[in-house]
């Protein structure tokens, strides 16, 4: 098709989404006089939200398929996009309020503690009751995720529009645009993707209820010793550390929910190792590939030896988005967010790509923990100053039901589809280059007790004390 | 025996297992290796893990057993050193126990939000009321709870004064509460007079030094004799430097702005706010009262100068010897006085051709900043002994263009290194004496090695007993070893070992042990107190209305320190006579470029610098400028803190009440 066929065709699928969005929204009236600092944007923000995921996709697949940008339309589209945005700013606070609390109260008559809400693709819906979610309420007492209104969370979580697993690595689509790329830089275009491809049918296979392999008669029933031995195993394939939470769906596309069958969740980070790594940005911009590569391979294995000793599991790897793994991992403890926010780990920093195993056992799970990564990033801010895209914003901001940073991934898209990769908010980060024992040398020395927090008797300083007997 | 977790600023943080007898001070250096070198002391430990008691550094002879009590709830001991900031403290803790320890109550809530207003700029003294209610809050409370009132009780009266000025001058001087930095970064935080360092550093970027030359005048109008001089403090808190270990040249970058703009251009524009007709006369011409006159005269009031000397500068022209600092870099950079209509009376001594009282008649306000020019001196009364202070001006003046053989200099500050490093270029063989050992003077580890490749002798560790004349020639002097010269409260109290003893010739003494203001000029109606010293407050009033004091002359500092009270007592002036604010120049704005990703792989850019056979050779500048490259490569190592947001840290609230408690 011609580029000016694209714009064409563009804009028209523009205008049919907007007049559907259009007419689900409540009166528009004059702006109100007074704003409150914290309105509940849901209703408003999901309508903008929506139209911006479907155009960030046509925008996608028009680069892809064609293997370039449409110059300036996504710029044209944005402009609509804030246009209409404007128009719902113009509601009335109230109406909107009084919108929200309606349905947050269906919502809390409907669901229980285990159960969550979902987007519905239906706007005048906006949500409809999911079944049981194991991980909701880790996340919803997780110290370290900001969430300030845990219903809007439900609904709006940030994995946003994933109803489907993004098509990433979709060889009709992508294929060639990524084989592409890959010969350019390494004068292989077979050098990543047929490995990275093969991992992923497996996993794909396995998770549809083929072809896995069998699972030993002899079962270790020793859980913590179970989860110690899969600890060394995964070491020994350059995963420097493990993790376990349950899963929370929130944070799952839901279109994947049968290749999801267990709830537990072995979250192993693959170390990219650290002088390759160094490369980025000029002598290796593809470090990424190279580690989908190589962590695709190694979790399968951290799976059969996990089927070895008696257990069903099914692997997930990096290159996968059904699982978000960053909030699991915060879930886990293994770190915190960054100020980019995937999640730190102090092992590695950020100088990794997340793969998981979803097992069928109750391994003991980890607790959530400061590792005061939150509080080095804010005297850092490293990656948001370094951000070729623009794309790591400088403050947090309540962004559907949660205080956070939003990386705008259309921006860091766009910046890597254009440029080979970027990673250099990755690169730049101290944790992953100079470590995290160094970092911590920068804070004050109290923040150590975090580190230390295991040696605190807090059973005892719960206790109530007597009310005269001053210590 | 039990076990005890050590940590803190210490060399050797890790477990131990230790006798309860031992005091603290065998714990840390025998267990914890001794603070690091940084801190060479512990402000405060902690005993017990963070509710332990706060217990004053001077404490470090108390034993482990008198706080065995609280080791119970944590087997931890910690020593803190100078980035101890009680503030931040009880941030962290109240999050700790909020998130970590699961005590999630209003109480604790309370005191998380008084200290988080505290941090955050926000607080005025009620705070500190509010949190001495805090923390004598009874009640139903928890062990912890209790704990934290205890530790709260500490930190208030160990740190008052530092609490308060949190609160009432919105600065934290230890450089950790981030939100109340100048500029938004530590190195202006730390910089006596907050230069805009980032903003500076990005202008060289973009190759725009006359606006970064400008924008440096903004906080400090000797930025090239700064770049020269300066011990960069700022350094020392360099957020690079905190995490890779090695700072930013700021210094460097300065110089290389500077140097630039001075070498290049005489003409530069300094705009000035409309005449006013207020009068304003600065006692002395060194660098504090440069300041002043600089942001007076740019406000629109006539500035007269009355200086003693037969030029400008102070101790920049007749103290730091001409190998770091020549007369000409001087007077290049005070060109703009002349311009900027600031009228200069030099070798007029107030005091004796004009009487401090006719200033005072004859002006709406009168700064004082004469530093302090009068030399201690040991030993008896001869002309073989000169105080630092005299020799360095003869020398600086070439009035002195030789010396003996032998010279014997006496200190272990950065005065008694100028001294000792300007006598081999003088001919001479320098020996320094000083009661501190090496790594305990008061100079930069490089300076140190500099002299010594310059050919000085090191005594460290050894006083002076005696002076032993010949006739009424002076021959040797008499060492004792000083076994020690800060007791355990870290009191200034050297202690001698009058078993060793050695004897040294000198043919000349040089004592630079410390220089005192000359008083004697001041009108009876200007209060001392009772250790004769000027009596000020924190915007640089003295006892009488319309006199101000700034820089050396209250208490020995830096150029820049100096030059920061310049300023301040130029908008404390200011205030007085009614103005609206000090004029400070035209405003910049900064570009905002990307940080190159390598940030932390960059070596820091050495300055050339003469070989130590060229240095001896006389007073050629020893240190030269950052050539272009080395310039912009450094630059790429500024973090651009000022940048980074200014939001604080959010502590959430739990759906349920259980929060963090359902993990613990
Ligand atoms: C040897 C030496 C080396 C130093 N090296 C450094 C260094 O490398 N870096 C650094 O940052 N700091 C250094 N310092 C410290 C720094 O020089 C001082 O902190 C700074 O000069 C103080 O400035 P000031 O304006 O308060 O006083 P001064 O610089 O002392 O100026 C006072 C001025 O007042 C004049 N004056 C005195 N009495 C009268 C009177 N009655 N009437 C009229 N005029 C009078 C004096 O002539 C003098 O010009 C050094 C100090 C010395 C002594
Ligand atoms: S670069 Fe700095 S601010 Fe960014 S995530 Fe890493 S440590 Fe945090
Ligand atoms: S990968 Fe590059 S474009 Fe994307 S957020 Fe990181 S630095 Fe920005
Ligand atoms: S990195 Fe730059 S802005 Fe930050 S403290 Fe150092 S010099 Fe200042």
């Amino acid at each position: 098709m011609s580029e000016a066929g694209d714009r064409e065709l563009l804009e028209k699928q523009f205008q049919e989404l907007l007049a559907a969005e259009k007419a689900h929204l409540p009166a528009l009236s004059a702006p109100p006089k007074r704003r409150r600092p914290e309105p509940p944007k849901l209703v408003r923000e999901a309508v903008v939200r929506d139209l911006e995921g479907r155009v960030r996709r046509l925008a996608e697949e028009h680069v892809f398929r064609h293997g370039r940008r449409l110059a300036g339309m996504r710029e044209t589209l944005q402009a609509r996009i804030a246009e209409v945005a404007k128009e719902l700013e113009a509601t009335p606070y109230e109406t909107e309020q009084a919108k929200w609390l309606v349905y947050k109260q269906h919502m809390l008559e409907q669901a229980d503690e285990t159960s969550i809400h979902r987007w519905d693709n239906d706007v005048s819906k906006i949500y409809k009751l999911s079944p049981p979610n194991a991980g909701k309420s880790i996340t919803d007492n997780n110290p370290y995720v900001n969430l300030l209104d845990i219903e809007e969370f439900d609904v709006a979580s940030e994995v946003y529009p994933y109803f489907d697993v993004p098509a990433t690595w979709d060889p009709e689509l992508y294929g060639k645009f990524f084989t592409t790329m890959h010969g350019e830089v390494t004068g292989d275009p077979q050098a990543f993707l047929p490995q990275i491809m093969r991992d992923r049918q497996r996993m794909k296979e396995e998770a549809l209820g083929g072809r896995i392999p069998p699972v030993s008669e002899q079962k270790e029933t020793d859980l913590a010793k179970l989860k110690q031995e899969i600890r060394e195993y995964a070491r020994s394939l350059g995963f420097p550390t493990l993790g376990v939470t349950k899963l929370d769906r929130r944070y799952t596309a839901e279109s994947a929910d049968a290749e999801l069958p267990y709830d537990t969740l072995i979250l192993l980070p693959h170390e990219m190792p650290l002088d390759e790594f160094k490369k980025i940005p000029t002598d290796n911009p593809l470090m990424a590939f190279t580690s989908y590569r190589d962590g695709g391979q190694a979790v399968h294995k951290v799976a059969d030896f996990i089927r070895s000793k008696g257990y069903r599991c099914l692997a997930r790897v990096s290159s996968d988005g059904a699982i978000k793994y960053a909030p699991h991992a915060v879930n886990a403890g293994m770190g915190n967010y960054s100020t980019f926010g995937i999640c730190i780990f102090p092992e590695v920093g950020t100088r990794t790509k997340v793969t998981g195993i979803l097992i069928d056992a109750e391994l003991p799970l980890d607790r959530p923990r400061d590792w005061n990564i939150e509080e080095f990033c804010s005297r850092c801010r490293s990656c948001q100053k370094t951000c070729p895209a623009g794309a790591i914003p400088r403050d947090e901001r309540r962004f559907r039901g949660t205080l956070k940073r939003q990386t705008y991934h259309q921006r860091c898209f766009e910046y890597m589809a254009t440029s080979y990769e970027c990673n250099l908010c990755t690169r730049i980060c101290p944790f992953s280059v100079l470590g995290y024992e160094q970092c911590m040398r920068a804070l004050p020395q109290y923040y150590r007790y975090n580190i230390h927090r295991d040696e605190v008797d807090f059973a005892r300083l719960r206790e109530p004390a007597q009310p005269e007997v001053a210590e | 025996m039990i076990e005890v977790r050590l940590l803190g600023a210490i060399n050797r943080p890790g477990i131990v297992q230790v006798d309860e007898s031992l005091t603290f001070k065998q714990l840390l250096e025998e267990h914890g290796g001794g603070m690091q070198r940084k801190y060479p002391r512990p402000v405060v430990m902690q005993v017990g893990g963070p509710l332990g008691p706060i217990v004053r550094g001077s404490r470090i002879n108390d034993r482990l057993r008198d706080h065995a009590p609280q080791i119970r709830t944590a087997r931890m001991v910690a020593f803190f050193g100078e980035r101890f900031c009680p503030v931040d403290f009880l941030v962290f803790l109240t999050r700790f126990l909020v998130r970590e320890a699961g005590i999630d109550t209003p109480h604790v809530r309370a005191v998380h939000r008084t200290v988080g207003d505290i941090a955050g700029g926000r607080s005025d003294r009620t705070a500190l009321e509010r949190l001495r209610d805090l923390a004598a809050a009874g009640g139903a409370l928890s062990h912890g709870e209790r704990r934290m009132n205890a530790t709260l009780d500490d930190l208030m009266d160990i740190f008052g004064d530092d609490f308060a000025e949190h609160v009432e001058a919105r600065y934290c001087h230890f450089g950790v509460c981030r939100i109340l930095f100048h500029h938004n970064a530590p190195c202006s935080n730390t910089c006596p007079s907050n230069m805009n360092v980032p903003g500076y550093i990005e202008l060289i970027k973009h190759d725009r030094l006359e606006d970064a030359y400008t924008l440096m005048k903004q906080d400090n109008p000797l930025s090239f004799v700064c770049g020269k001089v300066c011990p960069a403090p700022c350094e020392t808190r360099c957020r690079q430097g905190d995490i890779s270990g090695v700072s930013v040249a700021i210094r460097q970058l300065k110089r290389y702005i500077a140097d630039d703009r001075v070498a290049s251009s005489t003409e530069y524009y300094e705009d000035r706010l409309p005449a006013r007709d207020q009068r304003v006369a600065v006692v002395g011409g060194g660098p504090a009262g440069v300041s002043a006159a600089f942001y007076l005269a740019k406000t629109g009031y006539p500035v007269h100068i009355y200086e003693a000397q037969d030029r400008l500068g102070g101790m920049l022209a007749y103290g730091i010897p001409a190998y770091r600092l020549g007369n000409h870099d001087i007077e290049a950079e005070l060109a703009f006085l002349g311009k900027m209509g600031v009228t200069v009376h030099l070798g007029t001594r107030v005091g004796e051709d004009i009487p401090l009282s006719r200033l005072r008649a004859e002006n709406d306000a009168v700064l004082l900043a004469t530093g302090r020019w009068v030399g201690r001196k040991m030993g008896p009364v001869s002309l073989q002994i000169e105080s630092a202070a005299e020799f360095l001006w003869a020398v600086k003046q070439g009035e002195r263009a030789s010396v003996p053989e032998k010279v014997v200099v006496i200190g272990g500050g950065a005065v008694a290194m100028d001294c000792a490093m300007t006598v081999p270029r003088l001919g001479g063989h320098a020996t320094l004496v000083s009661l501190e050992q090496r790594a305990e003077m008061l100079v930069p580890e490089y300076e140190v090695e500099e002299a010594v490749e310059d050919g000085v002798e090191l005594l460290n560790g050894w006083s002076v007993k005696e002076f032993v004349s010949e006739g009424d020639r002076l021959r040797k002097l008499v060492l004792e070893r000083c076994v020690r010269v800060f007791d355990d409260e870290f009191r200034f109290a050297p202690e001698f070992d009058p078993d060793e003893r050695m004897e040294i010739e000198a043919d000349l003494v040089i004592s630079a042990v410390g220089q005192d203001a000359d008083l004697g000029y001041l009108d009876d109606d200007i209060a001392l107190d009772e250790r004769r010293r000027l009596v000020l407050d924190s915007a640089f009033r003295t006892s009488v209305d319309g006199v101000f004091a700034a820089g050396d002359i209250k208490a020995p500092g830096l150029v820049i320190s100096a030059v920061g009270e310049g300023k301040r007592a130029a908008m404390s002036i200011d205030l007085y006579l009614g103005g609206s604010g000090v004029h400070f120049g035209r405003s910049i704005e900064v570009p905002e470029s990307r940080l190159d990703p390598r940030i932390w792989d960059f070596p820091r850019e050495q300055a050339a610098k003469l070989s130590a056979e060229e240095r001896v050779r006389g007073f050629a500048e020893v240190e030269s400028t950052f050539s272009y490259d080395q310039a912009h490569a450094e630059a790429k190592r500024c973090m651009r803190c000022d940048r980074n947001s200014v939001q604080e840290l959010h502590l959430r609230t739990f759906p349920g009440k259980e929060g963090m408690g359902a993990w613990t």
